[in-house]
């Protein structure tokens, strides 16, 4: 077998040998007979189909992500391929297949950005350090090395997405158990912007050329099986790029850093030196024999707690900026939900209506496919009321543009009755909140040293004559012994409450007399509109919200 | 791995699917896909005024419980037939009802449920004629549900006789399986059609030759509204055995056949399962001796040779229709196995008492095989433009490494014209030194457990007849 270098070499090897068979292609790639002959492409097109086939042959080679090395990945560089595709655009700036190609480039390049690579060796070498300072808790395999890029993610989305979707999810990972210095959320907030969305900006740009005239038909070969991309697959991941956009400028638009009082993330270091010997015992005399005194506490969860909520009173109260707005582009974010919903819908269209002289089955999206979603869609007997009636994908199509562009009125069953209100998610990106501090509930931070309050429960159990024991001397180790008459448990749970909510006059109120929080605008900014307490007192008796206490 | 565990055990059952109803010489296999010959009902020899016949096959093919882990197999069917004389020919019919079972729990995963249920029933008219070297059967369904046999047979000489036969039966087969809590239907109405011819020679030189060749097809032949789930198998079989005797008390024999299948699954022009010219080759060398004249003593030795020609494909489909955007499909690569075996045969038959005949065959068997499943799972890469293929290889060796084969019957003849018989068919594997020669060691010693054990158990293999035959 190869070892990991070797075959990154062998890759290596392998793009360096297409370059040159395609350098040396070139002059026989099927030319333009100047009325659509040549196999249909013009010699722009076919150019840029040869490469679209170098780059399938590419990806192919790629090994298994779940069991390849960051190296692997990173090291892969299409830029022979990205400089046969300027070459036909050079040929042809028309060319559709070429766009195509440069668009998926795009977005394949962004998995191999220097500086988001530096970015993310930071934070492989965290893990690295995490795993082996924390195997405990973490476990082998508990961080995945290497593992940010190409995993399976959401089969939506695709792979290409995957690294785009975990990277805040591995970020949020951090925030609970520490984060280098160079590293924050507004860091990976200004890699997005700097890096990843400009590439699906651009990307856009060529896919929207690409569409063009019906788009183009173009055969990719993967082994012995040849694969037929046609528009319909083009708008499908057209859809997917501006629901990609999307999301990636809403998770850029407001600041949601949390600093400590340094303005770092050393309170994430700190929280993970948090140390105690939560569960440990010891022995006493006791009669003849011993009493085994065991005690379970719960002073490390209690600490870990305080110190958030400490990190979270600080950002809420010394920050100004945060939750607040840092880039106005929830308009572009809706902009592009909008795109997303109606390059699918003419996807469906367009795959619908194919009618190829070579049949469906090399097709990657067939009719069949949507067929059968449609009877999936149709069928069900537990569906949600505003899906009774959803008979094909079109009808989903609708119930989406419906949600993202008025008013929908939410009438659901629930627990303990209908749920009903009204939601208006269009006022979420056109009215966008400038701070989300005020649709906070009313509420005051309580003195940090009447956070915690403990309560501690004694029980006893006789022990059997000659029945082992073990306890834990933490942070020594176990002891075990058969000398023990009576086990005494003391048992140390903690109360945390480091927050009183406040009316709407800020003064406290008994939760027994009013078990809603007090918000100050309960519609969250025209979110709900028309929505009162009232409103929301009925959604939560109906959902069964608060049926075990507050 | 959860749909390759699922594609495997698919493609294993359809190779089992394909399989011969001889083949393996597995009791019931016929009656398992419902494509036994109908045309077996009637008795050998046509009686002077009137016949009534009643027959009850039930087959227990494999039934295992381990913890909640259940497996059953298997099927029962009534036959009944009836001629009276008229003229030149008899006339009458034949009923039939039967049930086929099959059910799976938490094979694969927990919750997972296949359940399979074909019901059989039908009556049909009931024709035979012999006359002089001519011999024919025939068998004419009811017109909701057309269906048909017919058998014609001569012999030329004394000991030679050809016959050529064919038949179109059908059946459905109600299929639904659960994966991760959801439920796919799997109905489908199917035709069994074949056409064989047999031949025996006068021996020559005391060479006896017996010829088969046949040609089935077993094909889906209902779309239902909502599923449109069609299966095409095709097997075509041609058979020799050439056996000598020398003398009273020895005997060799030799048989060579070759199967061809073809599986096909189509959906509105949509192909989902292919597995073209898939050939199952066997050869059977037995040579016999025979001490006493109810008593024969043999050894032999035989092999099974299973290799697709082509590769095929398994569209892993319809897990859930949005499988689509994920657009993982399953490609079957090759299939190849060997089944060697070796076994000491005895048969014994005795008529000593006037009215009782009674016959025991069997056969102890040592196995040895080998097969390789391969196949590769497309993978998406960059949905969805552009993918990989992983390509898995799965050992489909046969567990077990000998075993019996028996066959019993016993035919009594209480009144002249009266027969009751009862038999029973059993093969089943009772050793497993492959196993344990290759049992690799445990990742961890065995923890003893003070909570309850898991409560397991296995049979199969069985298949019990009851027959009663009146004659006037």
């Amino acid at each position: 077998m190869f070892t990991i270098k070797g075959r990154v070499w062998i890759l290596i090897g392998i793009l360096v040998a297409a370059a040159f068979a395609g350098c040396a292609e070139d002059a026989t790639v099927p030319l333009d007979d100047g009325n659509g002959g040549g196999g249909g492409l013009s010699r722009a097109d076919s150019i840029a189909a040869h490469w679209m086939q170098a780059l399938a042959d590419s990806l192919e080679n790629l090994p298994d992500p779940e069991d390849a090395e960051p190296e692997e990945y990173k090291d892969v560089d299409y830029s022979v391929i990205r400089t046969g595709m300027n070459a036909a655009l050079a040929e042809d700036a028309n060319s559709r297949v070429a766009h195509l190609g440069s668009g998926i480039l795009d977005v394949i390049e962004v998995n191999y950005d220097t500086e988001l690579w530096t970015f993310l060796d930071s934070l492989i070498a965290y893990t690295d350090e995490d795993e082996e300072n924390w195997p405990l808790r973490f476990g082998p395999g508990g961080w995945t090395r290497g593992g940010l890029f190409l995993q399976r993610g959401s089969p939506i989305l695709g792979n290409q997405f995957t690294l785009l979707a975990t990277a805040p999810r591995e970020l949020a990972r951090r925030s609970l158990t520490g984060i280098p210095a160079n590293l924050s959320i507004g860091r990976a907030q200004e890699i997005l912007e700097d890096i990843v969305m400009p590439a699906l900006t651009s990307a856009l740009g060529h896919i929207e050329t690409a569409e063009g005239d019906g788009g183009p038909n173009i055969y990719v070969q993967v082994e012995d099986e040849e694969y037929e991309i046609d528009l319909g697959e083009i708008l499908v991941f057209d859809a997917s790029l501006h629901a990609a956009l999307a999301a990636l400028q809403i998770v850029t638009a407001y600041d949601v850093d949390l600093f400590d009082a340094g303005d770092s993330y050393g309170w994430v270091d700190d929280m993970r030196d948090i140390d105690f010997c939560d569960d440990y015992g010891y022995t006493e005399p006791f009669g003849e024999h011993l009493k085994l005194i065991h005690i379970e506490h719960e002073r490390e969860g209690a600490a870990v707690g305080s110190l958030l909520v400490s990190i979270i009173q600080h950002n809420l109260e010394e920050r100004p900026g945060f939750l607040t707005l840092r880039e106005a582009r929830m308009d572009d974010a809706y902009q592009n939900l909008l795109d997303a919903r109606d390059k699918l819908e003419a996807a469906v269209e367009s795959i619908r209506s194919e009618d190829d002289d070579d049949g469906q089955e090399n097709d990657i999206i067939q009719i069949l496919d949507l067929i059968e979603m449609d009877d999936d869609i149709a069928s069900g007997d537990d569906k949600p009321r505003f899906a009774e009636n959803f008979d094909s994908v079109e009808d989903v199509l609708d119930w989406i543009e419906t949600v993202l562009t008025g008013e929908f009125d939410v009438d659901e069953e629930g627990e303990h009755g209908d749920i009903e209100f009204t939601i208006n998610l269009s006022a979420l990106f056109t009215n966008a909140p400038n701070d989300w501090r005020d649709y906070l509930p009313y509420h005051q931070f309580n003195l940090p040293a009447d956070w915690i309050s403990w309560e501690m429960e004694i029980s006893e159990h006789d022990a059997w004559v000659g029945e082992e024991w073990c306890w834990d001397i933490c942070p020594n180790g176990w002891e075990c012994s058969t000398d023990i008459d009576q086990v005494e448990w003391h048992n140390y749970r903690s109360n945390f409450e480091p927050i009183e909510l406040l009316d709407d006059n800020l003064q406290p109120f008994e939760w027994d007399d009013h078990p809603f929080p007090y918000f100050p605008d309960w519609t969250f900014g025209g979110l709900f509109p028309n929505a009162t307490e009232d409103t929301w007192r009925d959604v939560a008796e109906a959902a069964g919200w608060g049926d075990d206490g507050p | 791995m959860r749909h390759s565990t699922a594609v495997v055990a698919l493609f294993a059952a359809a190779l089992t699917a394909a399989v011969p109803g001889s083949a393996l010489e597995l009791p019931g296999i016929g009656t398992l896909l419902g494509t036994d010959n109908p045309l077996d009902i009637f008795p050998e020899r046509l009686p002077q005024f009137a016949y009534a016949g009643l027959r009850f096959d039930a087959l227990d093919l494999y039934t295992a419980r381990k913890g909640s882990q259940r497996q059953a197999y298997g099927a029962w069917q009534a036959h009944m037939l009836g001629l009276t004389k008229s003229g030149p020919v008899w006339l009458g019919f034949r009923a039939e009802a039967g049930r086929l079972n099959l059910l799976q729990r938490d094979v694969h995963d927990l919750d997972d449920a296949l359940d399979g249920r074909r019901d059989d029933r039908g009556v049909s008219g009931a024709i035979a004629f012999d006359h002089g070297r001519w011999r024919a059967r025939m068998l004419v369904g009811t017109a909701d549900r057309p269906e048909g046999a017919i058998q014609v047979t001569h012999a030329p000489g004394s000991a030679s006789e050809i016959t050529a036969r064919a038949w179109v039966w059908r059946s459905s087969l109600d299929l639904s399986q659960s994966i991760d809590g959801t439920t796919f239907y799997f109905p489908f109405d199917y035709r069994d059609r074949c056409v064989e011819i047999d031949a025996t020679t006068e021996p020559i030189a005391n060479h006896r030759l017996i010829v088969h060749a046949g040609h089935k097809t077993l094909v889906g032949e209902k779309t239902y509204p909502d599923q449109h789930n069609l299966l095409y198998v095709t097997r075509l079989r041609s058979e020799a055995t050439l056996s000598r005797e020398s003398g009273p008390r020895l005997d060799v024999s030799g048989l060579w056949e070759r199967s061809e299948f073809n599986l096909a699954m189509t959906v509105d022009g949509t192909r989902y399962l292919e597995a073209r010219d898939l050939g199952l080759d066997r050869w059977r060398a037995e040579g016999g001796w025979r001490p006493t004249r109810a008593l024969r003593l043999a050894a032999g030795m035989e092999q099974w040779t299973l290799r697709s020609k082509y590769p095929g494909f398994f569209e892993a489909w319809p897990f859930t229709a949005w499988d689509v955007f994920a657009t993982t499909r399953y490609r079957l690569e090759a299939v190849d196995k060997v089944w060697r075996i070796r076994y000491l045969r005895a048969a014994w038959h005795s008529s000593s008492v006037r009215s009782l005949a009674f016959r025991l065959d069997g056969r102890f068997e040592w196995w040895s095989d080998h097969g390789m499943l391969r196949w590769k799972e497309r993978v998406p890469v960059f949905s969805p433009f552009f993918f990989r293929y992983d390509h898995h290889e799965t050992s489909i060796d046969w567990p077990f490494t000998h075993g019996v084969q028996l066959d019993a019957s016993l035919r009594f003849r209480p009144l002249p014209g009266w027969a009751l018989s009862v038999g029973g068919q059993l093969q089943f594997p009772f050793g497993d030194e492959r196993a344990a020669h290759s049992a690799a060691p445990a990742e961890d010693p065995p923890v003893e457990s003070s909570g309850p054990t898991l409560e397991s158990g296995q049979r199969g293999g069985l298949r019990l007849r009851t027959a009663l035959e009146i004659a006037w």
